[in-house]
């Protein structure tokens, strides 16, 4: 659950960064990554819950990286930049298992029945 | 312990070789390194920022801050939108993530991780580094600082490629038991297949 942990510590800095970044002129670099990071602390939650719900940070992350490539003239505003690292972050994070340090839940499925 | 319950053994070595290449000795050395690396490369990245103002290095004098500011540091730059020091020390710290996911014999459970951590260190380590040493020659100066992060990528392959290895062999012998390709994809991406169940008997001892 480690994982979890971090992408929520990261989604707060999200959030935060919204307000932290903000670009004169361009509402959406308040509302992408402040969307983003609501998006990602209600997914690390869930993920507690629903074993392969983590993968959903992959989306966010891939709009993240998007946007803030694609948004601005480039090398972009902090924001973009702040975007696209934090996506590639999260995108990271997103990938790894739920109790990843113990073995898949079929391996120890399997181990029970046998027995 | 039962034949079921010895698949399970997080201690169990990997044959070919007689330790646990997923052990978290092992990986930890991994995270270690590619820490190192990733702070240094953060270093580079704070310059190219503009955090800070200059980069020490003891070896080439202005040749890290020659190389950080030329041309092709800044084409760089325009083509991903950030700068190269910044991605290097993300993928540095993909490295670091990426050791530290699984359990102790993750080469079994989780072969994706494993192939996927061999993916990032392996074939991208080297390639960096050959791009440290051309960027060099381009530009005209040397990088201290890059040349150190490159031969961390070059350790690095070495301590990752006996986990990769291991993992490699496990699929190969539970694909040589059942040539299905389903089946391959299950133990591949951690589901106790028969095949993959039998061949992890086996190196279980």
């Amino acid at each position: 659950m480690w994982a979890r942990t971090l992408e929520m510590a990261v989604g707060v800095w999200l959030t935060m960064s919204a307000f932290t970044f903000a670009v004169p002129g361009a509402a959406d670099a308040i509302v992408v990554p402040l969307a983003g990071g609501v998006a990602v602390l209600l997914i690390a939650l869930w993920s507690r819950r629903a074993r392969h719900a983590h993968l959903f940070v992959l989306l966010v992350a891939l709009v993240l990286i998007v946007w803030g490539w694609a948004r601005f003239p480039r090398p972009g505003p902090p924001a973009a930049q702040n975007a696209m690292l934090v996506g590639l972050v999260l995108g990271l994070f997103s990938i790894v298992p739920n109790e990843a340090d113990k073995p898949p839940p079929a391996w120890r499925r399997y181990v029970r029945e046998s027995d | 312990m039962t034949s079921s319950t010895a698949v399970l053994n997080p201690d169990s070595k990997a044959p070919p070789f007689d330790y646990n290449p997923s052990s978290m000795k092992q990986r930890m050395r991994v995270a270690a390194l590619g820490l190192v690396a990733a702070a240094i490369a953060f270093y580079m990245g704070a310059f190219q920022w503009g955090w800070i103002h200059s980069v020490w290095d003891p070896v080439f004098g202005t040749g890290t801050q020659t190389v950080l500011t030329s041309s092709e540091s800044e084409t760089m730059r325009h083509l991903f939108g950030i700068p190269d020091a910044v991605l290097g020390s993300w993928a540095y710290t993909t490295e670091v993530v990426l050791a530290f996911a699984g359990s102790t014999r993750r080469w079994q459970f989780r072969p994706w991780l494993v192939i996927l951590f061999g993916i990032d260190v392996i074939p991208l380590g080297i390639v960096s580094a050959m791009l440290v040493v051309l960027q060099g020659i381009s530009v005209g100066a040397w990088c201290f600082w890059c040349l150190c992060t490159a031969a961390i990528s070059l350790i690095l392959v070495v301590l990752s490629y006996d986990e990769v290895w291991a993992s490699l062999r496990f699929l190969w012998a539970a694909w040589r038991r059942e040539p299905r390709l389903a089946a391959l994809w299950g133990t591949f991406v951690g589901r106790p297949e028969p095949s993959g169940v039998r061949v992890a008997r086996e190196m279980a001892g």
